[in-house]
């Protein structure tokens, strides 16, 4: 018997026949990224084995740039966060600077928060209703949630003058009121939305195409969900009831009667299906809200023009439209703050992906992208 | 000249054929691209393209235009001779099934309405339909990118995987009519179209069909989401077009197929026109084409309405739907119709 | 038993693909929401944030716009001395559009009301000088008026 071919210092000759993964490369400008977020995967036919997150792609220096800025000054550029949020970002940053100079919000104007807050939320989640439909082939209900957007858009340029980044609230309450007519054509949308959402479900929570998509794909226990430091939807989705307006409530969250929609079993379905019934929810928050609106001044009367908070610190957090969205202001007495952090959600809940993916299909890599809702504005900032 | 002589009977009238077909077939096809982004964006409470002349009309003329004058890229990594081929690869054999579709009833002993009256049309059918996916392949291999690979590779698995039980429900309505030839297929479905009994085969037919030619829900090879633009990737301008064509002209002969195989041709059943209208022959033949077209365009309507609706499916799963749901289902019905059939001739 | 059966026959019948059908059939019949913009124009609501306009014979020249602003696009250059004594419109007023953001701070401070956004949303140029606008040209507002008149009524009219 002759001994198999080996060359003196090499492998041997089996070792040929070994194979290695496949490197690919899953953005930036890949359709189903939602935005810039780059992956590479490690490929296994078309199984994921490894996941890497390269991000950075959209970084703007946001929280550095607020830093030469004036308090007040520094307000718009947070809409630029997660664009899609904007107004939340903007409640997140004022809440923050309120808290550090414990300022009093108004009633009136806490409510109008609220409701504003609520509309963008259902705005922030009919977008990616569509773009998470549109990842998984269903493309029509794209169009069905952007053509309800649009009437919620309708509604904030008619009180705040834009349609995506607002600058929706001064340091210390809000610019202005209601215009003639806003509150009828908020109930209008109001009263028609919900069966709207039903056609959504129609299409999507009982078809059977997407259950199989999504059933199953990318779980994440409560367990593991809280370790990642998941939030929002994402985190809820896993069965770990932590909102933060029921947790720590703030601009009056604790006078609307509102439940909580939790998941099961942490799949892509259940970060689904809770956003969905969010959805719900935040219609009945504004409705309340609409409601039992008090009369009251908008802007607190002791404010002075230039906004110089006291040497402090102060970290305020508002459930954002992907999970907890956090500002902490260091503030050293001048007129700029001194040091400006962002707890950004869709940062933080990126970490979950590689545990989402991993053994999952490429196919499933998308689901999972779409079920975090990230929106690259927010991770790099 | 003489349109009896032999020459003319064998070859002139077919190339005259032809290329009437190839002609008709390419406006057809042009315009079912143009259908689709309308009925489309009817579905999606939009107005789909309006803009280039009325209702949008052109729009497939200036589409048409702008990919032909567009540069024809050839990435680096592509093997060049493979890369230019492939989409002919793809689009002769979509064209080439026509060959055989039977219209509408015959005009005259010379002025039928197909081009080759096999007496094994519908072998001939799978086969070449079949061989669209070596453009596909290699189109996807040639590119030198993991997206298109990717893509073909998930198309060739598709292809083959629903291959099998198409064929299967195609035989069932082989069995039911006893011949091979399209054209006798339909005069068997004179009296009642083999929608209602072979009702399972036709749901198979759909399905694999819908799979057969890469659309929603089981788009997979040019999942735009997942895998870019699939195994055209990496195709610009002429050749993406060759692409483009040869999937709409795969859409366009599964309806005309489906209008053959299962709703009765150009027969309206219960309304023998042809009989009545005997002594008109051009007259029926209008007839039986405008019955054959509403009956395709009905067809592929419900095609863009699928589209319109659902999500897509997972490569894993689309291959478990076709071996372990279609491919049992379609040999169960096929076992039925010829236990039918031997009971009926015994 | 007669549960597994009904799977079977959920399965074979399609009935939630068929209602996923009527859905998007019901929107078929159903009016198009498409707005068909260049031909038929937008009625915007009073506060939409357009096109900085200023009334340069109401300005004082007191420069606090150009001091709220995040963007340092506004630059205001008050008259002489002695010509402000008696006439306190500014000498020259630039607004880069360019590097505006539309987010109406500028309007807050103003004491008198000379800065606001007008209605005009059509700001694309061929030229980047010509998103500079200067004293001449940021009074030009036409189409301010034609767009005050809709007011709300397109907010009631596009909800469901």
């Amino acid at each position: 018997m002759t001994e198999p071919l080996r060359v003196e210092g090499t492998a041997p000759l089996r070792k040929v026949l070994e194979t290695k993964n496949l490197e690919l490369n899953f953005g930036p400008q890949h359709p189903a990224t939602h935005g810039v977020y780059r992956a590479v995967l490690a490929l296994d036919g078309e199984r994921v084995v490894g996941i890497e997150s390269i991000i950075g792609y959209l970084h703007r220096g946001i929280e550095k740039w607020a830093e030469y800025r004036t308090y007040t000054k520094a307000t718009p550029v947070f809409d630029r966060l997660d664009y899609v949020g904007a107004i939340l970002n903007c409640h997140g940053y004022v809440g923050a600077v309120e808290k550090l100079m414990k300022v009093e919000v108004p009633k009136r104007a806490q409510y109008v928060r609220v409701i504003l807050d609520e509309l963008q939320r259902i705005a922030n989640h009919l977008l990616w209703l569509g773009t998470h439909a549109l990842d998984l082939g269903a493309m029509t209900v794209l169009f069905y949630a952007l053509r309800e957007r649009e009437v919620i858009m309708d509604l904030f340029e008619a009180m705040l003058g834009q349609r995506l980044l607002q600058n929706a609230y001064p340091i210390g309450g809000i610019r202005l009121d209601f215009p003639k007519g806003w509150d009828r054509a908020c109930r209008n949308f109001l009263a028609e939305f919900p069966n709207r959402i039903d056609e959504y479900e129609t299409l999507l929570s009982t078809n059977r195409i997407w259950v199989q998509r999504t059933r199953g794909v990318g779980i994440v226990s409560g367990e593991e969900a809280v370790a990642l430091g998941l939030s929002g939807p994402t985190l809820r989705g896993s069965g770990v009831c932590f909102d933060v307006r029921k947790a720590m409530p703030y601009s009056s969250y604790e006078e609307f009667d509102f439940e909580v929609p939790l998941g099961e079993r942490g799949d892509v379905y259940d970060r689904y299906i809770v956003r969905v019934r969010e959805m719900r929810q935040s219609i009945r928050i504004v409705q309340q809200a609409l409601d039992g609106l008090p009369e009251g001044p908008l802007m607190p009367e002791k404010l002075s023009k230039i906004i110089r908070p006291p040497a402090g610190e102060a970290y305020f957090c508002v459930e954002g439209t992907k999970g907890m969205l956090g500002f902490y202001v260091v503030s050293d007495g001048t007129d700029k703050p001194w040091r400006l952090h962002v707890r950004a959600p869709s940062f933080v809940n990126l970490q979950g992906l590689e545990r989402m993916c991993v053994g999952g299909l490429v196919a499933d890599v998308v689901a999972n992208i779409g079920s975090l809702d990230i929106v690259l504005g927010e991770v790099d900032r | 000249m003489n349109w009896n002589s032999p020459f003319m009977l064998t070859v002139g009238l077919p190339l005259l054929k032809i290329v009437i077909l190839l002609g008709v077939v390419a406006f057809c096809v042009a315009y079912t691209v143009w259908l689709e982004r309308r009925l489309l964006g009817f579905f999606q409470s939009r107005v789909g393209p309006n803009r280039v002349g009325p209702a949008g009309l052109i729009q497939p003329i200036a589409d048409g235009l702008k990919l032909i004058l567009k540069e024809d890229i050839i990435p680096t990594n592509a093997r060049p001779f493979l890369f230019r081929i492939a989409p002919i690869f793809a689009v002769v054999p979509a064209f080439a099934g026509f060959a055989i579709v039977a219209f509408a009833p015959p005009a005259g002993p010379r002025a039928s309405f197909l081009i080759s009256d096999a007496n094994i049309g519908i072998l001939y059918l799978l086969a070449i339909t079949s061989l669209g996916v070596f453009g596909i392949v290699l189109g996807g291999w040639a590119s030198g990118s993991k997206y298109p690979l990717f893509g073909s590779l998930r198309s060739a698995s598709q292809m083959l995987s629903y291959e099998v039980p198409l064929t299967f429900s195609v035989l069932s309505v082989i069995l039911m009519a006893g011949s091979f030839r399209l054209d006798d297929i339909i005069q068997a479905q004179g009296k009642l179209p083999f929608l209602v009994p072979l009702i399972l085969a036709f749901g198979v037919y759909v399905i694999s069909a819908v799979a057969e030619t890469n659309r929603a829900p089981f788009d997979l090879p040019e999942a735009e989401s997942e895998l870019v633009g699939g195994f055209h990737t990496e195709y610009s301008g002429m050749r993406f077009a060759f692409y483009f064509l040869a999937e709409y002209a795969n859409v366009v002969l599964v309806c005309c197929v489906a209008t053959s195989l299962f709703l009765g041709g150009y027969k309206i059943p219960f309304l023998p026109y042809e009989t009545l209208l005997a002594g008109n022959p051009w007259l029926v033949s209008l007839i039986g084409l405008a019955v054959f077209a509403v009956k395709a365009v009905a067809f592929l309507y419900f095609y863009i309405w699928i589209r319109a609706t659902f999500p897509r499916y997972r490569y894993d799963q689309l291959l478990k739907i076709g071996w372990k749901v279609l491919l049992p289902i379609s040999l169960l019905n096929l076992l039925l119709v010829a236990g039918i059939k031997l009971a009926m001739l015994r | 038993m007669p549960g597994a059966l009904n799977r079977l026959v959920r399965m074979m019948t399609f009935p939630e693909l068929a209602s996923g059908l009527a859905v998007t059939f019901k929107w078929f019949r159903k009016p198009k929401v498409t707005e068909f913009y260049p031909d038929a124009r937008p009625v915007l609501p009073y506060r939409t944030k357009g096109r900085l306009h200023v009334e340069i014979e109401t300005c004082i020249s007191c420069r606090m716009c150009e001091k709220a602003c995040p963007e340092d696009c506004i630059k205001v250059y008050p008259p002489p001395k002695e010509v402000f004594k008696t006439d306190k419109r500014p000498a020259q007023f630039y607004i880069s559009l360019e590097h505006c953001i539309h987010c109406g701070m500028c309007v807050d401070p103003c004491p008198t009301g000379s800065i606001h956004h007008s209605m005009e949303f059509e700001l694309a140029t061929y030229n980047k000088d010509e998103l500079l606008f200067n004293k001449e040209t940021l009074p030009y507002d036409l189409l301010i008026k034609h767009f005050r008149q809709g007011l709300l009524e397109n907010v009631e009219q596009k909800s469901p």
